[in-house]
């Protein structure tokens, strides 16, 4: 029993020592640096968050601007 | 400035009494005490393995405290109706969640800071050396934890704990796998339909995997310093970004 107990735990802990095995391959060493994916997923991820920001502060101008003429107009 | 760190203040004073604080440091700090009992390798295979895990436990225990912290912060406060003193104050609803978020950022630090204390003093124990790559590891493994608890705060201000905290889990798991997994299994989706939105859905995720600096802690790889400035920017970007979300819905919301 205590065998197995530390088998596993043994394995466990191995495999979440997984990076210390690796070798060769950047996706499999989690070398994410010399990937060039995610640098494009981050730019474009920033980019998209950039528009977000830029049209709903657009939309709020807006909203404001055609409140403040429905007031004066009436 | 005044209103949103007096907020912080409380609200880290509130999180480091919380059990959940205390029971995952302390269960964190047992496993990187226990990786020192690795003695069946070699000296520097071991090292690399008591890198390796010590830098998941700080990962892990990060992600874990910016959940359960950020996720039932704002809920908590509307249910012991703490939050109406507050918001009948002259301190706007936008102060109030960011200063919710700054608390629980300190918490984490304050966690993170002391497991990665530990890591250096092991460190240096076993390499006879400080490494001076850990501090930088260990801040990026505190920005991935911003960012965790700025989503699980956007979450808390529409969602009970119990939601907020299974769906920044979820995200955090997807996260994690986000380009090396998901990215693959998009690019074999047969269907147009799940193609459609699993990239939506693969867009709105946060990269979290670029924070995990432990191979290059491992393994002593250098990283470009445009890459980290990158994905620093990112981060800060992104929690923003999700906080900014959450004031809004909460300003909008009926409490």
């Amino acid at each position: 029993m205590r065998r197995t107990v530390s088998a596993v735990s043994t394995g466990f802990l191995l495999a979440l020592a997984r990076a210390a095995w690796a070798h060769g391959d950047p996706h499999e060493l989690g070398h994410h640096w010399s990937i060039g994916e995610y640098r494009s997923e981050m730019w474009f991820q920033i980019s998209a968050m950039a528009f977000a920001v830029v049209a709903y502060v657009l939309v709020l101008f807006g909203v404001r601007a055609w409140k403040r003429h429905g007031i004066q107009r009436r | 400035m005044r209103a949103i760190w007096t907020i912080a203040k409380m609200s880290l004073v509130e999180n480091s009494r919380k059990q959940v604080f205390h029971v995952l440091c302390l269960l964190m700090l047992a496993v990187i005490a226990g990786s020192t009992l690795l003695s069946i390798f070699t000296e520097g295979v071991k090292l690399k393995i008591l890198k390796d895990l010590c830098m998941t436990c700080i990962l892990f225990a990060g992600a874990m405290l910016a959940i359960a912290l950020g996720a039932t912060g704002v809920p908590n406060d509307v249910e012991t109706r703490t939050l109406y003193p507050i918001i009948a104050r002259p301190i706007a609803r936008w102060q109030y969640v960011v200063g919710k978020f700054l608390g629980t950022c300190l918490t984490v630090a304050m966690g993170l800071g002391a497991l990665s204390a530990v890591f250096g003093a092991l460190i240096y124990y076993y390499q006879a050396r400080f490494d001076w790559f850990l501090p930088t590891a260990a801040l990026f493994a505190l920005l991935e934890a911003t960012v965790i608890a700025a989503v699980a705060t956007a979450l808390s201000t529409i969602a009970t704990p119990a939601v907020a905290a299974a769906l920044s889990f979820m995200i955090y798991l997807c996260g994690t796998i986000k380009v090396g997994y998901f990215g693959g299994m998009l690019d074999r989706a047969s269907s147009g339909l799940v193609r459609t939105v699993g990239t939506t859905v693969y867009h709105l995720l946060p990269n979290l995997e670029c924070f995990n600096l432990k191979a290059a802690l491992v393994h002593d790889d250098a990283i470009p310093l445009s890459y980290l400035v990158l994905v620093a920017f990112y981060g800060v970007c992104y929690a923003a970004f999700a906080l900014g979300l959450g004031a809004v819905v909460f300003k909008g919301r009926e409490v």
